[in-house]
């Protein structure tokens, strides 16, 4: 008899063990996902948009907006980070291939906009919703494809490309394809994203939650990978678009320094301050002009080239606020104060600052506002709307120059609305972030009338980081293989591609 | 098992004497051949007068007792006491008298104060065959009245008072002749027609003694076909310690101790199985496994412990027993009088050596280094945010104050540093900071026995003033032990433990010691003012900055903070066990078990206003009034006020535990013998950890206090208010979490048979199916069936050893082979892609948001490790040599790693699943013995050894190239994570060091070539080295592995007379390690001190060295480009620097003294051991010649080498 009680027993907790089972170990970190709201509430991190927070990008850093000086090399040459940063500026192989943050940064959060748009169809929740999930994350797939493709591939559309990520299974294989067949799919996943953004219906861009991608920003992205093909006419209406959704500037004239002064420490110390916590939810939040915003996160200092520099009339306030000219505030105990050469202000050579979002160290890469003005009048000045494109030119710089006499004209020259015009301004507005992408469209599609066959880039430095060793001039030829910068070697192992040839880097003894 | 009162039963059936004299057998016997050889023919001179009629023979020898004071010696199957005589005589002599009452058939002997009756000897005739011989007990004392028999029939003799025997055999080959003793255990031993058989009887008890509980059942040794070791209580009644942890290694065989770095001891057994699990075993109490750790349970009562280590007895431990399993068995009550007993000791330690592991410059060598390094240029560009945020020690400090000319002259300067240089940082640390270590335990426990019920009630009182000052622990236990017998065939076990440990933190901690001491750090200054040490913000700063914060004070001292702060962190931990057994027929037992634990934790940390927490907190987010017009700093902007802060946190861990099961055990025919057992157990454990609540302005009179959430609050007034402040994120936030809850839940259904066959050959099965309750789609996937077989095979039951090798006492051989497994959910994995919630609230105000927390494997499965195993045991020459041998083979499959992969696969570059193999094959040997050699002399030791080899047979991971490989696992050598197929798993790699070049410079090999490490910043040779495309192995070189190949220990037991000295050695041998390298040349932040190690650094003046230039030498360009670039990281990595880290300790001295009985007995005290114990002893030999203890690894393991330590004890029991 009591054998059957025990025997009962048995049977009874095989009967409900599953319920017992079902307990999740960890609810609140590890909960599998069941309904639209957690699908949604991946998306929502703003920080996963904003911040894949790479150290650099190596497109800032090869393009000719990188500039040297051999004084500033010699007293920096003992800083790590900052001398492989040099070595990819000059064109450094094996520097490049070792930094893979920015190929990773790309491809971060491509798992959860593959779950979203693989799982989007199992998981409970209502249909409109389900929709305009799948548009942010099929908008977010194509964009950060495009920021990869951009540096890691040629523009020739018959070269290797990077392949295209939609797959969620730890088994996947990617091969390298074209840049033809990840521009399809980049177009394919705008396509798809556009027409489910019209069948939800609500297309208004939302400046508080710019992190969730409306149809303006779709918009916005679509005009830079149009101009970026050189169909013009897509870019201008899909830029139109955009403005249509949101068309805010930020007002430099108005702009808060996010740099208080400080009383009197160190006391020896010219000009020395204590920054105060960069106010991340106005600058990011509020006021810049992004739709999407995407930024990287620059530790390290960069330093604009003579050739960037000179593009900027004086009172210009972007070259007040975007670059600092005082070496020392960062760097007080590099050098003896009291060596003479260090002294003189001529070697505290201008460096970059502050990215066009007004926060140290942040440079937005994500298209903006300003983008947007500039990609329209670059569509206008090519149809010959002359007109037109000056209006949008002088429109952006009443927000740029406090001295209101300079809107139309820079460093004594006049703004006509031609192309060299607008692709000056572009240069002096996206700075860094946008030149990489310009230098590989302008030399493809010769679209830059000054440079008929294409810009050389020209570096003039030591041999390598020895400062003892003979000056040499860097080139990279235009169209060269070496604008697909290698990808990272752990990447090329993993994936067993081929890597890229970077040919077309040489060096010449001065 | 229970111990049966064998001199109870003895005395009644076979010895007749006064009951007041009765005493141990043993003791009797000592004594009566202490005094045989001045004990002859007194039976002559003795009288008696007996008048008796028709009375039994006993009472006639009562009575005979009560005249003469002899007692009577005999045994009852010669002699029939009952039977009823008639005696008269007068003042007769005892002799005679015998001679009448008995008649001719005995032989009566007159030895000390006894009467030894025997049988005469019949008359052998010349053709009968005599077998002869000896039987003593385990300890060498013959024993007299042992009855020989040829089984089945009724020829038979008993051993006489030298426990000699002859019997008449001369039909009896084949036979099986049976030695038997009551309280002994009997001995059947066929006659194979020898004339000589020596016989060893153990004692019953012990022969209960020989038994392995399993934490599931008890199985006698003689079956058991599992791996096991076993300490019993005589080990560990030696061991005067806290916890025993630290016992268990030196005591079995294949179980290491292990320290971390952080000094926590992790215990392994037959080496690591698993990359990324713990290897800690499964800790089982009294059949239950427990959650806590073998701290949590007291160790005086614990009697005593089984390692179970093959798959054969860990299997039905299934899931959790893939680390092996501890079985802790506690004492309960063995007498039926109500005994008392008191056990405590004192410790004291030395104190800490800190000289030895902090390993650095003393304050003139440090302090000239510091000096060098600016004089050559070597200062970093610090605050590079210019927050002034940059760690810099005091004579740190005054160098960059003095060269960029802030107010400290070059004669002041140099003034400063010789005061400095002269002082020692031992002075006022050991004054203020450090004392000797004292600790006291006291244990008290009460057990009695009785019909229905026997209980054991002990409560433990510790109480530990650990070597930092202001650092003491309470710890309190109570526990209970009660069986109920409610019927013959229902008991009801009831056993509950409770304890209490109260903690102050206040004081330092090495940690601390190591971040910020100085060789030249002085707590107090000559005015008895406490001075100023490095942390968080530049000191300069702080002192500038101070006048115009809200504390003037913006000082920090370790001393200081010790003084201001009331750091408490107590725990309560209930465990209770109920179990019922109910014995339904004769071997067929049914027991039902439930175990409750819970275990609260509470940690309350006050830090007054006078603490740096306290201070630094409120001027780093005071605002600066300066652009608002004033030009100091005010706290109130940010909405905090002034006043201390009390931080509290809790956390609460409950199990239950529940478990049915039914047990047959019966000789179901002669000779065959089943036991099974089947059941189902099911564990829940849930473990929950509210936010932390924090007091802003916390008045400890009166408990208020303003609640204030840090990071939230903080974070808005600054942004909404665009306010300045120094900090930027709170000191403690990241402490600051939302309510934590996590649930393990198991359901197992296990079932174990085993079947003997003449106690000669046994095999055993075990089946176990485990789910836990990790997230997969199917509940399918969560059941794991475990399972393992097993055999033994006694040889020495055979008749070709019993017979011809009489020397082989035991001779077995087992065999087993199983598997036993880790569920995947322990480390947060799953079949399905699941996700991890949280608030932002960085983007303005809150954003709830989700990522991915796991990445979903379709075939994730659960860990798990096949062991085979082979072991022998034997004992020889009655048990003076013992021991066993076991090899085993344990190959782990399934082993959960992480596998790199492309980002475009997966974002974090890499896959956790079930991608690798690990083998762990080993040998463990034990040899014991037990020497009497004088009667008051005895002599017993026990070594232990085991041998380890430990390989990834696969890790599926792509072998990486250099420059991934640092991205991926960082430096190259340290494998943190990364393993390589065919070494072991904790290998150790270096650069291999080609020495110096004639200027000093070091020298590596990379790829055949050599680099010299001059210029690292310049030549495109080096600056390669990390971001070259080599493989892995080709690039740095295997040196060994870091953890013991060999561990083993020696355990010597002296007993003289009343004196029991005992020692234990241990070794380490086969593994390396690296010495401390040499810092960079620069003056770095948050780095005081210098590794010793650049003491032997190459100059001018000693060339004879390995150690690269280390101390720069102005105007040497070269040089500045080799410290600019950090060469050192490459001679810290190099071959260089690794040692053989074998090495032999003494661990312990233990010296104990028994009082006599006698004495005590007539203070009704059973008995008294009074001892002393060193510990910590220090090392006997090293392989290294450095004056490394390879086991505390100076400026690498994060806690300060234990001191010796001296015990003084004292047990008594009544």
């Amino acid at each position: 008899m009591k054998n059957i009680i025990v025997l009962f027993l048995v049977l009874f907790m095989f009967s409900s063990c599953s319920d017992f089972l079902d307990q999740n170990p960890n609810p609140s970190g590890n909960k599998p996902i069941s309904s639209v709201k957690d699908l949604d509430l991946l998306l929502n991190n703003p920080s996963a948009v904003y911040g894949p927070f790479y150290s650099g990008s190596l497109g800032m850093l090869v393009s000719d907006d990188y500039g040297h000086n051999m004084d500033v090399f010699d007293s920096y040459r003992t800083w790590g980070a900052y001398i492989q940063n040099q070595r990819i500026s000059l064109f450094d192989k094996d520097q490049m291939s070792s930094k893979s943050n920015t190929w990773i940064s790309g491809f971060k959060n491509m798992y959860a906009y593959n779950l979203i748009i693989n799982t989007i169809d199992d998981v409970d929740g209502d249909a409109i919703q389900k929709k305009k999930l799948e548009a942010e994350a099929r908008s977010l797939r194509a964009y950060f494809h495009f920021q990869v493709l951009v540096e890691f591939a040629e523009w020739d559309e018959s070269k290797p490309g990077i392949g295209y990520v939609d797959d969620i299974s730890e088994q996947a294989v990617y091969k390298r394809k074209t840049v033809e067949y990840t521009l399809d799919r980049i177009n394919k996943d705008i396509e798809i994203a556009e027409q489910l953004f019209d069948e939800v219906g609500v297309n208004s861009f939302n400046v508080d939650k710019k992190w969730r991608i409306s149809l303006p920003a779709l918009m916005a992205f679509k005009a830079r990978v149009a101009l970026y093909r050189g169909d013009y006419i897509t870019a201008l209406e899909s830029a139109e678009g955009a403005l249509s959704g949101y068309n805010t500037v930020d007002d430099l004239t108005s702009a808060p320094l996010t740099t208080v002064p400080q009383a009197g420490w160190p006391a020896s110390t010219p000009k020395s301050e204590i920054l105060s916590i960069p106010n991340m939810e106005k600058s990011i939040g509020k006021i810049d002009g992004l739709y999407i915003p995407s930024m990287v996160w620059n530790y390290d200092v960069l330093f604009p080239s003579k050739g960037l520099l000179d593009l900027y009339d004086d009172s210009d306030l972007r070259k007040k606020i975007y670059y600092d000219n005082n070496i020392t505030l960062l760097m007080p105990f590099l050098f003896k104060p009291n060596t003479a050469k260090f002294n003189d202000k001529y070697y505290m050579s201008a460096y970059y600052k502050f990215g066009p979002g007004f926060v140290g160290g942040q440079l937005f890469t994500g298209p903006s506002v300003a983008e947007m003005m500039l990609i329209k009048a670059e569509c206008l000045a090519r149809k010959g709307d002359n007109g037109g494109a000056k209006n949008l030119i002088v429109s952006l710089r009443d927000k740029r120059f406090a001295d209101k006499s300079k809107l139309a004209i820079n460093n004594g020259i006049s703004i006509t609305g031609s192309i060299e015009n607008v692709l000056d301004e572009r240069r002096r507005e996206l700075s860094f972030t946008m030149r990489w992408y310009d230098l590989k469209r302008y030399n493809a599609l010769k679209a830059d009338p000054r440079f008929p066959d294409g810009i050389t880039i020209k570096k003039v430095m030591h041999a390598d980081a020895d400062g003892d060793n003979p000056i040499v001039e860097y080139s990279l030829a235009p169209n060269a293989g070496a604008y697909a910068l290698p990808i990272p070697e752990s990447e090329i192992f993993a994936l067993d591609w081929e890597q890229n040839s970077f040919d077309g880097v040489t060096v010449t003894n001065k | 098992m229970e111990k049966k009162s064998i001199d109870h039963c003895r005395r009644r059936k076979f010895m007749q004497c006064k009951p007041s004299l009765a005493m141990r057998l043993t003791f009797f016997i000592m004594i009566f051949f202490m005094l045989q050889t001045s004990a002859k023919s007194f039976s002559q001179n003795v009288k008696v007068s007996l008048d008796v009629n028709e009375e039994t023979l006993s009472s006639v020898f009562e009575d005979i007792s009560s005249q003469t004071d002899y007692d009577f010696f005999y045994s009852s199957i010669f002699l029939d006491v009952n039977k009823k005589i008639t005696v008269k005589a007068e003042n007769v002599a005892l002799s005679k008298v015998m001679q009448k009452i008995l008649g001719a058939d005995y032989d009566v002997e007159y030895k000390s104060n006894l009467v030894i009756i025997t049988p005469k000897e019949k008359q052998i005739e010349q053709e009968e065959k005599l077998l002869k011989g000896i039987i003593k007990d385990k300890t060498g004392v013959p024993l007299p009245g042992v009855s020989v028999f040829i089984k089945g029939t009724t020829i038979g003799t008993s051993t006489d008072i030298d426990g000699m025997y002859s019997l008449n055999v001369s039909d009896a080959k084949n036979k099986m002749i049976e030695f038997s003793f009551i309280g002994m255990k009997t001995q059947v031993i066929t006659y194979k027609g020898q004339s000589v058989l020596n016989i060893v009887l153990v004692e019953d008890a012990e022969t209960m003694d020989e038994v392995v509980v399993t934490g599931f059942q008890t199985i006698s040794k003689e079956r058991a076909t599992g791996a096991y070791a076993k300490v019993g209580e005589e080990f560990l009644s030696k061991k005067p310690v806290s916890d025993i942890t630290s016992a268990i290694s030196s005591l079995a065989p294949g179980v290491a101790n292990d320290m971390d770095e952080n000094g926590n001891i992790n215990i392994v057994i037959r080496g690591q199985g698993s990359l990324s699990g713990s290897s800690n075993p499964l800790i089982v109490v009294d059949g239950f496994p427990i959650e806590g750790d073998l701290s949590s349970i007291n160790p005086t009562d614990i009697k005593e412990i089984t390692v179970l280590k093959d798959a054969a007895s860990t299997s039905i431990y299934g899931a959790r027993a893939a680390n092996g399993v501890i079985v802790v068995t506690t004492k309960k009550a063995s007498s039926e009088k109500v005994s008392v007993s008191y056990s405590g000791f004192v410790k004291i330690a030395d104190k800490y050596d800190l000289d030895y592991s902090l390993h650095m410059l003393d304050s003139k060598a440090q302090i000239e280094r510091e000096q060098a390094l600016v004089n050559a240029g070597m200062v970093s560009p610090i605050p590079t945010d210019g927050k002034w945020r940059n760690n810099y020690s005091q004579s740190q400090s005054m160098l960059i104050e003095n060269m960029f000319g802030r107010g400290l002259s070059d004669s002041e300067l140099e003034q400063r540093l010789n005061v400095l240089k002269k002082q020692d940082y031992k002075d006022d640390y050991n004054k203020y900071l450090l004392r000797n270590a004292v600790k006291q335990q006291h244990n008290f426990s009460i057990q009695g026995k009785a019909d229905k019920n026997s209980f054991r009630l002990s409560a433990m009182f510790d109480n530990d003033l650990t070597g930092y000052k202001y650092n003491n622990i309470d710890k309190y236990m109570v526990s209970l032990k009660n069986i109920y017998k409610i019927n013959d065939k229902i008991s009801y076990t009831f056993n509950t433990s409770i304890s209490s440990v109260n903690t102050k933190m206040n004081g330092t901690d090495f940690g601390e010691i190591r971040r910020v001491t100085t060789p030249y750090q002085k707590l107090v200054d000559d005015n008895g003012n406490y001075v100023n040490m490095p942390n968080g913000y530049y000191m300069p700063y702080r002192e500038y900055m101070q006048d115009r914060m809200p504390y003037k004070n913006w000082g920090y001292n370790i001393l200081e903070e010790a003084r201001n702060r009331d750091n408490n962190f107590d725990q309560l931990a209930i465990r209770i066990q109920n179990r019922f057994d109910y014995e339904i027929l004769k071997g067929l037992k049914l027991s039902t078990q439930f175990q409750y634990e819970s275990t609260k934790n509470h940690w309350k940390n006050y830090m007054s206003e006078k603490s740096f927490f306290v201070r630094n907190n409120v001027n780093s987010f005071s605002t600066n009034m300066t652009d608002k017009g004033g030009t100091t700093y005010d706290y109130s902007p940010n909405g905090f006020d002034k006043g201390g802060i009390l931080v509290e946190r809790n956390t609460t861990n409950t199990t239950y535990n529940f478990r049915s099961q039914i047990e047959f055990n019966k000789d179901i025919a002669p000779k065959h013998n089943i036991s099974l057992l089947a059941g189902t157990e099911i564990i829940s454990s849930e473990s929950i950890q509210p936010s932390q609540r924090q007091i802003m302005g916390y008045d400890p009179e009166s408990f208020t206090g303003e609640s204030f959430d840090f990071t939230k609050e903080l974070t808005y007034h600054n942004k909404d208010q665009g306010l300045s402040t120094v900090g930027e994120v709170f000191g403690y936030g990241s402490n600051f979490r939302n309510e934590y809850r996590r649930y393990n839940r198991y359901f197992s259904t296990y079932f174990n048979a085993a079947y003997s066959y003449d106690n000669k050959y046994t095999a055993s099965l075990s089946l176990r199916t485990d789910a836990s309750n990790f997230v997969s789609k199917n509940v399918s996937d969560k059941f794991s069936p475990f399972w393992s077989v097993g055999s033994m095979w006694n040889i020495h039951r055979e008749d070709f050893i019993a017979d011809s090798y009489d020397w082989i006492n035991r001779l077995s051989l087992r065999a087993s082979y199983g598997v036993v497994g880790l569920p995947a959910a322990r480390q947060n994995l799953s079949t399905l892609t699941t996700l991890g919630y949280g608030v932002t609230t960085t983007y303005g105000g809150n954003i709830p948001y989700a990522n991915v927390a796991s990445y979903g494997l379709s075939n994730l499965t659960w860990e798990k490790s096949y062991t085979f195993n082979i072991g022998l045991d034997f004992s020889l020459f009655n048990n003076a040599i013992y021991g066993s041998l076991e090899f085993y083979n344990k190959k782990s499959v399934d082993v959960i790693s992480r596998k790199s992969v492309a980002a475009m696969v997966n974002p974090t570059k890499q896959l956790h699943g079930n991608f690798s193999d690990i083998l762990n094959r080993g040998v463990e040997v034990q040899i014991g013995s037990d020497l009497k050699i004088t009667d008051d002399f005895s002599w017993n030791g026990v070594l232990n050894m085991s041998y380890n080899y430990n390989e990834v047979l696969s890790f599926d991971d792509k072998s990486p190239i250099v420059s991934t490989y640092r991205y991926d696992y960082g430096n190259p050598y340290q494998n943190t994570g990364y393993h390589i197929e065919g070494k072991p798993i904790d290998y150790l790699n270096t650069y291999k060091w080609l020495g110096l070049n004639d200027k000093g410079y070091g020298m590596i090999e990379v790829n055949g070539k050599t680099i010299v490490l001059d210029q690292l910043v310049s030549s495109n040779d080096v600056n390669s080295i990390d971001n070259t495309n080599q493989n892995i192995y080709d690039f740095l070189q295997y040196e060994g592995r870091k953890t013991p190949i060999v561990f083993s220990s020696f355990i010597s037991s002296f007993k003289y007379k009343n004196f029991d000295l005992s020692f234990t050695i241990s070794g380490k041998f086969g593994h390396k390690f690296m010495m401390s390298g040499i810092q960079s040349g620069n003056l770095s932040p948050n780095s005081f001190s210098a590794s010793k190690t650049i003491d032997q650094a190459w100059s001018d003046s000693n060339k004879d060295t390995s150690t690269p230039i280390a101390n720069p030498q102005s105007s040497d360009t070269d040089l500045y480009k080799t410290y600019g670039g950090n060469s050192a990281i490459y001679y810290n990595a190099s071959s260089d620097l690794v040692r053989d880290a074998s090495h032999i300790r003494l661990d312990e001295i233990y010296l104990g003294y028994n009082l006599s009985k006698s004495l005590l007995s007539k203070l009704h005290i059973s008995s008294v051991t009074l001892f002393g114990q060193m510990k910590n002893c220090g090392l006997l030999w090293t392989a290294n010649n450095d004056g490394i203890d390879p086991d505390y690894l100076p400026r690498v393991i994060n806690v300060v080498k234990p001191p010796k330590t001296y015990t003084l004890g004292l047990k008594i029991n009544f």
